[in-house]
């Protein structure tokens, strides 16, 4: 007879006082795991938009409400067009690229489909060209504005390459050379519901359109959308020369705040949010979470312990027969000592496992419900939390095994 | 009695149809067509100035002002229309120039030749305006920047003189050949003083010199007889503006 198989047989005989101890303990690494792994996930989404997007800004009507970046055009508010070209006159230092989007729901062979208007650079050129006397004998802007931007070529409305001109190339720069009116880019998973390819003709809204690409995934929104010159979709919404959103892409991080201001100046009827701002409440949410986290788990943690304490010397008590056997029979204080804390460990250990898995499940399933982004496990969270779950028990169970080790069998066999 | 009676009416009905045919004559001018001044830009060598309009508001009457005074200071080469943006005759004009998506009200100045000059929004100078009064070769440059090419700008001390070798070996090789346009400015042309004083360069010339402009218009450099082509070529490709493969290494 060994210690485990004695901790083992008691368990088995007393599973009820063992299983709410262990559920305290688990309750408390679930919290913790889920939580934490929530929050990590949400931090590696922002801090991946602002890697992708951190020059970035957009333009929108003061009363929009703007919840994600890639869908800053799904809302009902508009801006007057007229505020493109406001921007290309005056020239901003740090515009690299333009694109303004109107945004329309309607229906492709009874499925609803976004319509999203987007306008070419071909049309950026044009007017930018116009100020070709005034640009002519401006030496470039000797500015203050950080090492990134040396190396920034203003590449606003130059002329394209290959490159640019590849349609498909909109999937990845949000920016399309040229467009043909009655052409549309189709997004990968829309294509796959509209079941189209290139060069195919469908009919939106009374119109003949042909399919001049079908965009490769982006993991984004844009996926599941149909774009057309935006000169089209103002034409068939009968809305007029407006928009409701004017992405600028910046040539880097280092000219973003005056870029802002230079905006704002420009349009005071606009609103102008960096991508910094638009992750801010979102970043503010994931310390948030985090923070409660950690405070939930030490909640749960101590009250899990109090309830192994609570059990552990009721079992103490119980066993007291039991364990004044094993005193007459020769065991020492500390084998005793040992059984309890060995039980204990044993609580810790599968409780902070079965945390873990209700964790982890909780995570994946509830996770994209409250933030939709991709999940991953926090493993500095299963680390801390499997730790604790063992110290927290063992610490907890200190008072009953020193009580259990001073048992005087003469007392116990009183019992009898 | 009858006699002077008539000769009376006679002068009155003149008198009034004269009247009316000048106010007449006035208005029309002052009324033509957006479409009226397309059809000028191509058969004069009038500069045409457009002032787009949405409401005949303070910031209209203000632009309108500041036009009229220019024109008036070049009445002999320059011209304007006052085009409302949903006028239905005016509509090519408004058309051509999307003047719907200006801010306005706006003034764009055209050159004889088709180039756009100037573009103004809300307000506008007559020294802004005066700027936009270009020599010919001046105006085929910006031309040529608004076709989307990479201007090469021979300044020639005559007309007989040739460019530099580099300049012609830019414009003959592979690279550039279908990206740029030549502009020869000989410094003996009285027209293109002003073209000199621009670009700073004396018009006592005595070789020719290169000058580099890329779209939509930014100055590249200004390049003496002895310059190489690889010179203009690194120029160009550091400069990214011809987005060739060359130019993509160079980018960042």
């Amino acid at each position: 007879m060994t210690i485990r198989s004695l901790v083992w047989k008691e368990i088995l005989q007393r599973p009820a006082p063992t299983i709410a101890a262990l559920l305290a303990v688990a309750l408390g690494v679930a919290a913790l795991v889920s939580v934490q792994s929530i929050a990590t996930s949400s931090e590696a989404q922002v801090a991946r938009q602002m890697n992708e997007l951190g020059a970035n800004l957009l333009v929108l009507p003061k009363s929009a409400d703007l919840q994600d970046y890639y869908a800053a055009d799904l809302h009902n508010e508009t801006l007057p067009e007229e505020y493109v070209t406001t921007i290309i006159l005056a020239q901003a230092v740090g515009v690299e690229e333009m694109a303004p989007k109107l945004c329309l729901q309607t229906r492709i062979d009874d499925k609803d489909v976004t319509l999203t208007g987007i306008l070419p650079r071909t049309e950026f050129f044009q007017k930018s060209s116009w100020q070709s006397v005034d640009l002519m004998f401006q030496e470039m802007e000797e500015t203050k504005l950080g090492s990134k931007h040396e190396n920034c070529t203003g590449r606003t409305c130059q002329l394209a390459d290959a490159d640019m001109q590849d349609l498909k190339s909109y999937a990845k720069t949000r920016v399309v050379h040229d467009l043909a009116p009655f052409s549309i880019l189709v997004g990968a998973d829309a294509a796959r519901e509209l079941n189209v390819s290139e060069e195919d003709e469908i009919e939106i809204m009374g119109e003949s359109f042909t399919v001049a690409a079908v965009l490769p995934a982006s993991g984004t929104v844009d996926d599941q959308r149909v774009f057309a010159h935006l000169h089209t979709v103002q034409d068939l919404s009968g809305m007029g020369p407006v928009v409701n959103v004017i992405e600028v892409m910046g040539c880097c991080e280092d000219v973003t705040d005056g870029l802002v201001a230079e905006l704002e100046e420009l349009l005071p009827d606009a609103r102008v949010i960096t991508i910094s701002q638009l992750v801010e409440a979102q970043v503010s949410m994931n310390r948030l979470m985090s923070r409660l986290s950690y405070l939930l788990f030490a909640i749960l943690m101590l009250v899990g312990g109090a309830s192994i304490a609570s059990v552990m010397f009721a079992n103490v008590s119980e066993r007291r027969r039991e364990l004044g056997t094993l005193l007459a029979l020769g065991a020492t204080p500390a084998l005793l000592q040992r059984l309890v804390l060995m039980k204990a460990s044993l609580i810790g250990v599968v409780g902070g496992a079965v945390g873990l898995l209700f964790g982890a499940v909780l995570a994946f399933v509830c996770g994209p419900m409250v933030v939709d982004v991709p999940l991953g496990l926090s493993l500095q969270a299963i680390g801390w939390g499997l730790i604790s779950a063992l110290i927290v028990a063992m610490l907890f169970s200190y008072f009953p095994a020193r009580k259990a080790g001073h048992l005087d069998p003469s007392v116990c066999f009183q019992d009898v | 009695m009858n006699t002077f009676i008539a000769r009376r009416e006679f002068l009155v009905w003149t008198g009034a149809i004269t009247l009316l045919s000048g106010t007449g004559a006035v208005g029309l001018s002052a009324e033509a067509t957006g479409a009226d001044g397309l059809k000028r830009d191509g058969e004069s060598d009038q500069y045409t100035y457009y002032v787009f309009y949405r409401n005949d508001d303070s910031l209209t009457r203000r632009m309108q002002s500041a036009v009229e005074s220019h024109v008036k200071d070049y009445a002999d080469q320059a011209g304007w229309q006052k085009v409302h943006v949903h006028s239905k005759d005016d509509s090519a004009v408004v058309e051509k120039f999307d003047a719907r998506r200006l801010p306005l009200p706006s003034v764009i100045g055209v050159a004889p030749n088709g180039a756009v000059t100037c573009i103004y929004h809300r307000n506008v100078s007559t020294a802004q305006l005066k700027r936009s009064i270009l020599s010919p070769r001046y105006a085929d440059v910006v031309l040529a920047l608004q076709n989307g090419k990479i201007a090469v700008v021979s300044l020639l001390p005559d007309e007989a003189a040739e460019p530099s070798s580099a300049a012609s070996n830019f414009l003959k090789s592979e690279d550039f050949a279908d990206r740029s346009e030549h502009i020869r400015v000989s410094a003996c042309d009285p027209q293109e003083k002003d073209f000199f004083a621009r670009v700073k360069v004396s018009t006592d010339l005595e070789q020719p010199k290169t000058i580099l402009f890329a779209p939509p218009g930014r100055h590249l450099g200004t390049f003496d007889e002895d310059t190489t082509f690889d010179v203009l070529a690194e120029k160009v490709h550091s400069s990214g503006s011809c987005n060739c493969e060359k130019c993509k290494k160079q980018s960042r």
